[in-house]
């Protein structure tokens, strides 16, 4: 349970640190995650960022 | 209720991490490099407030709502972000960001913000998630900040200025080399040393196993609509 809080506490930090500094994705991901994140809806999130 | 016999139970907490959580609530006392120690303190403080708040829309801010005092330590901009970032993060735009840096926020005080309140965020959540108090803030430690710029950071695949290189949310912090660092020290103890970073799908620390952690971690950001 410690170690299951504190992933997502570490989470809660990163994420915050991607979207408020206009962090894009990895050029190295944006291939193999693409169907990834089509089925999923991630593409439509508000924080899109790929360069 | 009659009958009932409640148990409270304090979580053992390893003691690398508790010395992490303990090394970052000093550090939020310290002059850092563009915000006093007592104004660093004051982040955490209105991340607090924020997300204890009744929750406004994200494209409602404090200041407009009058929720910012005049004679609060921080700047109207300052706590506006915070504010986004504590509970709308995943609505942050581009154009947000540049109408708080052309209130005065500067893009390397925005960075080091956003590090106090990710950082104030994760603990948290921590504690809360195991039903502990949160912890209490220190002292602040007079002193000015240092005003340090970094050398090589411009502003080019991110909004703010970055060092560029390498993976690019473990450079969003770059031009605030203490920043970084925290976030650096505090995700070896939360997530995974670094080594293990890249490649290998069974470390652990003997509770979770790697797939377990992806699994949180994928969870978390997802909930958080995070595209990253």
């Amino acid at each position: 349970m410690v170690d299951a809080a504190a992933v997502c506490a570490n989470f809660q930090m990163m994420t915050r640190i991607a979207d408020a500094t206009g962090t894009p994705l990895d050029e190295f991901s944006v291939e193999p995650s693409a169907e990834l994140r089509s089925e999923l809806g991630i593409d439509s999130f508000a924080g899109r960022r790929i360069l | 209720m009659p009958g009932t016999v409640s148990r409270v139970t304090t979580p053992s907490i390893r003691a690398d991490l508790a010395e992490a959580h303990a090394a970052v609530v000093a550090e939020w006392g310290e002059p850092g490099t563009w915000w006093t120690g007592a104004e660093r303190l004051a982040i955490v403080a209105e991340l607090r407030r924020a997300r204890a708040a009744d929750p406004l829309p994200p494209w409602v801010s404090p200041s407009a709502e009058g929720l910012v005092p005049d004679d609060h330590l921080l700047s109207a901009p300052a706590v506006d972000a915070i504010w986004r970032i504590a509970n709308h993060a995943g609505t942050f735009t581009r154009d947000v960001y540049d109408a708080l840096v052309a209130r005065g926020l500067s893009p390397e005080a925005y960075v080091e913000l956003v590090a106090v309140v990710a950082t104030a965020a994760a603990l948290d959540t921590f504690t809360t998630a195991l039903g502990l108090p949160v912890y209490p803030l220190p002292d602040p430690v007079p002193g000015e900040p240092t005003r340090e710029l970094v050398a090589g950071a411009v502003a080019s695949t991110h909004w703010v200025p970055t060092v560029p290189g390498g993976v690019s949310v473990l450079q969003a912090l770059s031009a605030v080399a203490s920043g970084n660092e925290t976030r650096r020290n505090l995700s070896e103890a939360q997530y995974l040393p670094a080594e293990a970073l890249i490649g290998d799908l069974t470390w652990s620390r003997g509770t979770l196993d790697r797939l377990q952690i992806e699994l949180i971690a994928a969870r978390t950001s997802i909930l958080n609509e995070c595209f990253y």
